[in-house]
């Protein structure tokens, strides 16, 4: 082993160091929530820098892989766990900014924690390195570790709010649902290595290798394995119809943390997938092409078609994101000719729902559980600022130009035409106008109703911080595209 | 050299940004401000009808690649189809801000709307590329769907959901055409490419032309509107402020009948020919069906927005016939329409704002009590019935000559719409100003000066294009002409020529010149 | 792959789900159903129930069992690294040791917190504790 090159896991290693440095500031010098935002803020800052220098790295001296162990002759180093590359750099990059900006957005719930305030900031760092060792994992095992590290954190912050009734049902619900979805993902690792003989996705013994050597008759138990791994990251980006936890679960955690449980892993989700389906089974493309396409129409039709009917916000966008889960996964389809395509769309969806849930928290409360669309009525007067935030982030979930939603619509819809799914472009298309009733509703309530009370809701510095780095991403990235589509050119897997 | 159009485009992004900047504490200045940077753009635009060379072809083009692996860019040109449309926007944005004086909740905000609006409409006609283009489509929503909710009468709601999400529905057919578009020209373009004229380059196969010619069709058939996708119309108009309805008739409806040119004649000139005349059925269908809606309308806001379906049906009739006086006469009627539509919402709109009802039943004998205004108000109607001598006549005129060499049976239905124009506006004018007035009409005021200044410019221009129209037709002559002469070289189709007892043969030019010099003798009357 | 190829692993799940479903539907259908109340009640070893069967347990009992639970499963890492210390040398000695400092941290955690306080109706941090998640409850 000797020298180890830590920097492939840097970010894991500064996340993991920032949860327990938060953990143990809160129980020996500082009970304030101030001391835990120093550290967690320079756990994320770290992490970013470390994912920048990663790009740079890679940049200069190419794609690496680390952590293998010994082969039988002692030399040659195979079984390779982690790959470093510009895939895993940008990964890193746009879930530090996610996990920032969550937690900015949602600090005013830390504090209202008190105490056990710190254990929700720790456990929000503990879950980011599990979604990018998702990201970043270069073998089927590794990968199932790190669904795990950000699975189980998310169940805890799932319920943390355990005096609120519908908290704990839901966490349940999640943990429960979330666990079948975990034994699916392994057991479909399991009749991988069953079929292949190799759960790497790289080197000379891995899985491209072995569909490379032999020629595979019947494939069966290989594709039944691909199909459930398939369905274990499908049920973590809530793809129908393996989405039923995720309303319930974003109404009834707390808001603040919705932020970041709801845009992160499904970040990381969409990453591993593009990963595993591109590198590890290539050679059967037409096979999972036709699943993930069945998917992602489903989750179009069924988020659309369900959002339109939810009188909670937080329901709203919780099958909203069912809606865009699908979204996602044409993007996956079309990361075969654009993955820019890809990234720009997690990108830009991420943050503007991350916006969007930071305005629900501070036009709700951060700790709020269910929150009702007409707690936005009159917004428009109330605060001009917030209610013009909120049409943005509609807008650009719509897809409607000006905003980064559009581009990356377009960008992602040409990709997948180009790939020949233009029966998924019409239907998506169709779908994301249908969309348009309850994101437009939000709009209409906040802007065309008048509300009772004159009340304006108190924006605080971090909120407006997020809300208006949020804000500035959408418009800036639907007008300038170019800034990320040219860097996210770049960020290709580790072949 | 200058980049005109940009600048163009961007005068009223500046003014929203100027607008938006303006301290709360003097909020007086927002309306004369606006007012005067709305002037600007005209007097780009007027600068740019005065330059224009009459060899037509595209002029003050600029092209800049904004996302280089789609080759999507900022490609924008004018040309003498689009040249009167872009007037056409930025003379009516001046009058409708004068025409927003009495609009006092979030001022601010709905200026800001009006100059996206505008760098929207702009953008739509200068745009010369598929995506740009799909872009400013998209945008135009925008600010009307908040015009609507925010500053509508009692059902808005309702109405800018339905106009948003109707429109945005046809979108959705756009963009999906436009990718598949791109996508098919891959191949010989060796790229993937949203460059209008380098589409056009591309010949593709019949199904997918039909295919794709339908897609574009569905968008601009309900932005038009169409005959069966014309419902969001009558709630959209009435339910908007003035301005809102005076930019929706004038301005907006033309994207719709402008892209249908742009698009559809250019692009998939196969499928033009061989489905052309539904779409021209259609048209008929809706100008025949509107005129009889509107004659039983108790709002007279409402008849008048079903008068936009009917007279927007001549022109998409005029756009399918593919003669060189149809299409001429069709772009011509949407700048008549823009005006005369447009000065028939401003009247109303002063009318409201004093009696603060639509329905003509409360109305009646406001001539004896309001003359100028009913001056103004008849002045209108006989242009939008198209009496000879106002602009209205030159449009439908030319529009109905052209057509009926083509589709000589839906001419000659089409031509009843001309005759129900007449009974359902001057019926109304006769209920609304004629007999003795009402007790709640009897102390109404008549026009101020504010309002007449609004109205004397559309007069001013409803006159001249009534009777010197050739300036006009002069400059879009070559380019409605190199759209034909497309569609004849790369179809089958061939445009009709006179022939008078199978001797006399005028070619086209000829029967051009024909017209115009007989509409101004007719004008001079 | 056509669909043909698909065929055996359909059978197999058709025999599976009918096998399953089947035999719940023939045991529902034949076994004889005739209850009464000695069968009703629940199964102690013959003897007539006295008491609610559940026996609540302080919750620190779990905390401890799982606190147990870890030490013992960091047990079997050092058991496998001691074994063969020799040969992982000073990057085990490393990683071990990163390994242990992590538990003990947690260890370190927990007994801050009051976990490990016994008799806790008595103690300062217990109190403290409560009034904090009653505060939090309000």
């Amino acid at each position: 082993m000797g020298n180890i090159a830590f920097l492939p896991i840097g970010l894991e290693v500064a996340l993991l160091v920032g949860a327990i440095g938060v953990l143990m500031v809160a129980v020996t010098m500082g009970r304030s929530s101030r001391d835990w935002a120093v550290v967690a803020g320079a756990a994320i800052g770290v992490g970013f820098v470390i994912s920048v220098r990663q790009w740079v790295v890679v940049g200069e001296s190419g794609t690496q892989l680390a952590f293998g162990t010994k082969g039988a002759d002692g030399l040659a180093v195979a079984n390779q766990m982690v790959a470093m590359d510009k895939f895993g750099a940008l990964g890193g990059m746009i879930l530090m900014v996610v996990v920032g900006l969550a937690l900015i957005g949602s600090w005013q719930m830390v504090k209202d924690l008190g105490s056990r305030g710190a254990e929700f900031v720790a456990l929000i760092l503990l879950s980011a390195a599990g979604m990018h060792m998702m990201i970043v994992s270069a073998n089927l095992i590794m990968l199932f570790i790190g669904l795990e590290t950000a699975s189980i954190a998310l169940y805890v912050i799932a319920g943390f709010l355990r005096n609120r009734r519908g908290s704990d049902e839901s966490a349940m619900k999640y943990f429960l649902m979330g666990s079948f979805a975990s034994a699916l993902f392994i057991y479909g690792v399991a009749l991988v290595f069953a079929a292949t003989g190799s759960t790497s996705l790289y080197g000379s013994t891995s899985i491209g290798q072995f569909l490379a050597g032999n020629a595979m008759p019947n494939p069966g138990i290989l594709l039944i394995g691909i199909g459930l791994i398939l369905v274990g990251l499908a049920f973590k980006m809530s793809a129908a119809p393996f989405h039923q936890w995720a309303p319930d679960v974003y109404q009834g955690a707390g808001t603040g943390a919705v932020a970041f449980m709801s845009t992160g892993v499904k970040v990381a989700a969409v990453a591993a997938m593009v990963r595993v389906l591109y590198i590890g089974f290539f050679q059967f493309y037409d096979d999972w092409s036709m699943a993930v396409a069945l998917i992602a129409a489903l989750s179009i039709l069924v988020g659309t078609a369900t959002a339109i009917a939810q009188s909670d916000l937080k329901r709203m966008l919780a099958y909203s994101g069912v809606a865009h889960a699908g979204f996602l996964l044409i993007a996956v389809l079309a990361a075969r000719v654009s993955l820019d395509a890809m990234w720009f769309y997690l990108a830009t969806y991420a943050v503007s729902l991350v916006g969007m849930l930071t305005v629900v928290t501070v036009v709700a409360g951060a700790s709020a559980g269910p929150v009702s669309i007409e707690s936005f009525r009159g917004l428009g007067k109330r605060s001009p600022m917030l209610a013009a935030a909120i049409a943005v982030f509609m807008f650009s979930m719509a897809g409607i130009p000006g905003t980064s939603g559009f581009v990356a619509k377009l960008v992602v819809f040409t990709a997948a035409d180009l790939s020949g799914f233009r029966w998924l472009v019409v239907l998506a298309l169709v779908a994301s106008v249908a969309g348009l009733f309850f994101y437009l509703r939000i709009i209409v309530v906040a802007f065309f109703e008048d509300s009772d009370t004159e009340e304006t809701p108190l924006t605080l510095t971090g909120p407006r911080i997020a809300i208006g780095f949020a804000v500035a991403v959408t418009v800036g990235l639907g007008l300038w595209p170019t800034l990320l589509l040219d860097f996210a050119r770049e960020a290709l897997p580790h072949l | 050299m200058f980049p005109v159009l940009a600048f163009l485009v961007g005068l009223p992004v500046v003014a929203a940004i100027v607008i938006a900047l303006i301290p709360k504490s003097r909020s007086e200045l927002l309306l004369p401000v606006a007012f005067g940077l709305s002037l600007l753009p005209l007097a780009v635009a007027g600068y740019m009808v005065w330059t224009f060379n009459t060899a037509g072809g595209f002029q003050w083009v600029e092209s800049t690649i904004w996302l280089q692996q789609l080759r999507i860019g900022w490609t924008v040109g004018v040309d003498g189809i689009s040249l009167f449309l872009v007037a056409l926007t930025a003379f009516l944005f001046p009058i409708s801000i004068l025409a927003s004086a009495n609009i006092s909740d979030r001022l601010r905000g709905y200026l800001v709307s009006l100059f996206v609006l505008e760098t929207g409409v702009l953008g739509v006609f200068i745009a010369l590329d598929l995506v740009l283009f799909f872009v400013f489509f998209e945008i135009v929503l925008i600010p009307m769907f908040f015009m609507i909710g925010i500053w509508g009468s009692s059902n808005r709601r309702y109405a800018a959901i339905k106009f948003f999400v109707y429109t945005a529905f046809g979108s959705a057919f756009l963009l999906v055409s436009i990718i598949a578009l791109a996508v098919n020209a891959g191949p010989a373009l060796q790229t993937i490419s949203f460059q209008w004229n380098e589409l056009a380059q591309v010949p593709m196969t019949s199904t997918l032309q039909t295919w794709l010619f339908f897609g574009f069709a569905i968008a601009f058939a309900i932005k038009v509107p169409l005959f069966p996708l014309h419902t969001w119309l009558p709630d959209a108009h009435t339910e908007a402020p003035t301005a809102g309805s005076v930019l929706l008739a004038g301005v907006l409806l033309k994207m719709g009948t402008y892209g249908f040119i742009r698009f559809n004649l250019i692009l998939f000139p196969e499928a033009t020919v061989k489905y052309g005349k539904w779409i021209a059925l259609l048209a008929v269908i809706g100008i025949v069906y509107a005129a009889l809606v509107a004659t039983v309308q108790p709002d007279i806001k409402r008849l008048v927005a079903y008068s936009s379906v009917s007279h927007l049906g001549f022109i998409v009739l005029g756009i399918f016939a593919l003669t060189l006086t149809s299409v001429q006469g069709g772009i011509i009627q949407m700048v008549n329409h823009g005006l005369s539509t447009g000065a028939l919402f401003l009247l109303i709109g002063m009318i409201y704002e004093r009696t603060h009802t639509r329905k003509i039943a409360d109305y009646g004998g406001l001539a004896s009590t309001m003359p100028i205004f009913s001056g103004f108000f008849l002045f209108a109607v006989f242009a939008s019935v198209g009496l000879p001598g106002l602009n209205g006549f030159i449009g439908e005129f030319m529009v109905l000559i052209g057509s009926w060499q083509t589709f000589p049976v839906l001419t000659v239905v089409a031509a009843s719409g001309v005759v129900l124009a007449a009974v359902y506006l001057l019926w109304a004018y006769e209920r609304v100003f004629t007999g003795p007035p009402g007790k709640a009409n009897k102390d109404l005021e008549d026009l101020n000066p504010r309002e007449i200044a609004i109205l004397v410019p559309i007069a001013f221009l409803i006159v001249l294009l009534g009777v010197y129209p050739k300036p006009v037709l002069d400059r879009m002559e070559n380019d409605v002409n190199a759209v034909i002469s497309r569609i004849e070289q790369s179809t089958s189709y061939e445009r009709p020529t006179f022939d008078l007892e199978g001797q006399l043969r005028i070619s086209v030019p000829a029967e051009q010149g024909n017209n115009s010099s007989g509409e101004s003798s007719e004008g001079s009357e | 792959m056509t669909l043909a190829d698909y065929l055996p692993i359909g059978l197999m799940m058709l025999i599976g789900i009918g096998f399953a479903t089947g035999a719940m539907w023939v045991s529902w259908k034949i076994a004889p159903n005739v209850p009464s109340p000695e069968k009703l009640a629940p199964y102690e070893c013959g003897i007539v129930p006295l008491q609610e069967p559940a026996l609540r347990f302080p919750v620190k009992f779990y905390l401890v069992a799982m606190l147990f639970v870890i030490f013992d499963v960091e047990l079997i890492f050092l058991f496998a690294w001691a074994v063969r210390f020799e040969a992982f040398g000073w990057t085990g000695i490393a990683a071990i040791g990163i390994f242990v400092a992590l538990l003990v941290e947690t260890l370190f955690y927990v007994w801050k917190r009051g976990a490990l306080d016994w008799n806790v109706a008595h103690r300062d941090r217990y109190r403290r504790v409560v009034a904090e998640y009653e505060d939090e409850a309000a």
